[in-house]
């Protein structure tokens, strides 16, 4: 079960993530808070799976990163995370993708749950 | 064990293997990440959130994937973890005895008079590579070597190379024996 979690997370972060940075620039950890806040805790993103994902989004000029000193109780800047315009298209090309491929899924779901039904 | 800033992300860095620029780029997130936990709550637990240094080495490791350097692994070890033993005696600055592997993810080097380690340095070395005076490895250069590849002044291996050699194929200055034997 949790192999099969990881294999689903994997996939997915990737796409909610560039959709919480298409609504707002963050850094880290308020992506780590925003994923649970988001999805009512039921997505609890740890740190060593975050930021692997941010580097693959940002070699692949999805996302772009910059240093900013927003809050003036820090000693040093953050590092706040921003979608790219290549991003935006691939969240819409994932997107996509995702809403076909799940419907494909739930139609099978479903249709399992109709055959036990009979 | 309670982990402050610095030695929570030295102990990560201690069993990841990546290149400069994502080692720069993890110790950078971890620091930020950290300092924003200590900013929201002063008795922040850093092995409490975000788990062991083991734990976030291996997730790391585990979603870098082709990020992560590719790499040769010659330690001994099947083991996972990091390992590192150093006595507290000296020998001309030297730790008497030291022993450090890497685990199964990375190669960890030690140096002592009796060094035993994925790499090893001493005078009595052990490692997947050793050098040193008297070396036993997979790959051994030393005085006196003893290994899968043997390279020295008595070389003792599969393949011994050397001003005495003796093994499998021997490649001798003074003196080779072995199935096959050359003399240099």
């Amino acid at each position: 079960m949790k192999q099969f979690t990881k294999q689903i997370k994997k996939g997915l972060l990737e796409l909610v993530i560039l959709k919480l940075l298409n609504d707002e620039d963050l850094y880290g950890y308020s992506l780590i808070q925003k994923v649970k806040e988001k999805s009512n805790n039921s997505l609890d993103i740890k740190d060593g799976t975050l930021y692997p994902i941010l580097y693959r989004l940002e070699d692949s000029n999805m996302i772009e990163s910059y240093w900013e000193q927003i809050d003036t109780t820090r000693s040093k800047p953050r590092k706040y995370y921003k979608i790219t315009d290549n991003g935006k298209t691939g969240l819409n090309d994932m997107l996509d993708e995702y809403l076909e491929i799940s419907k494909g899924i739930n139609l099978i779901l479903n249709s399992e749950v109709n055959n036990n039904d009979l | 064990m309670t982990y402050n800033k610095e030695n929570y992300i030295k102990e990560v860095m201690k069993e990841l293997t990546t290149n400069k620029a994502t080692r720069k780029r993890i110790i950078e997130d971890l620091e930020m990440r950290i300092e924003d936990g200590f900013n929201e709550d002063p008795y922040f637990d850093i092995e409490k959130e975000l788990g062991t240094p083991s734990e976030i080495a291996t997730e790391f490791a585990e979603n870098l994937g082709s990020s992560a350097d590719p790499y040769i692994k010659v330690g001994l070890t099947i083991g996972e973890k990091h390992y590192e033993y150093k006595s507290k005696t000296k020998v001309f600055g030297l730790p008497l005895v030291h022993i450090h592997t890497g685990g199964s993810r990375l190669n960890k080097a030690a140096k002592g008079i009796i060094a035993i380690g994925d790499i090893s340095y001493g005078v009595i070395s052990i490692g997947g590579v050793a050098t040193g005076i008297f070396t036993f490895g997979g790959v051994s250069v030393g005085l006196v070597a003893f290994g899968g590849v043997a390279v020295g002044g008595l070389a003792f291996g599969g393949v011994a190379v050397g001003l005495f050699a003796a093994g499998g194929v021997a490649f001798g200055i003074l003196k080779a024996i072995g199935a096959l034997k050359y003399f240099l």
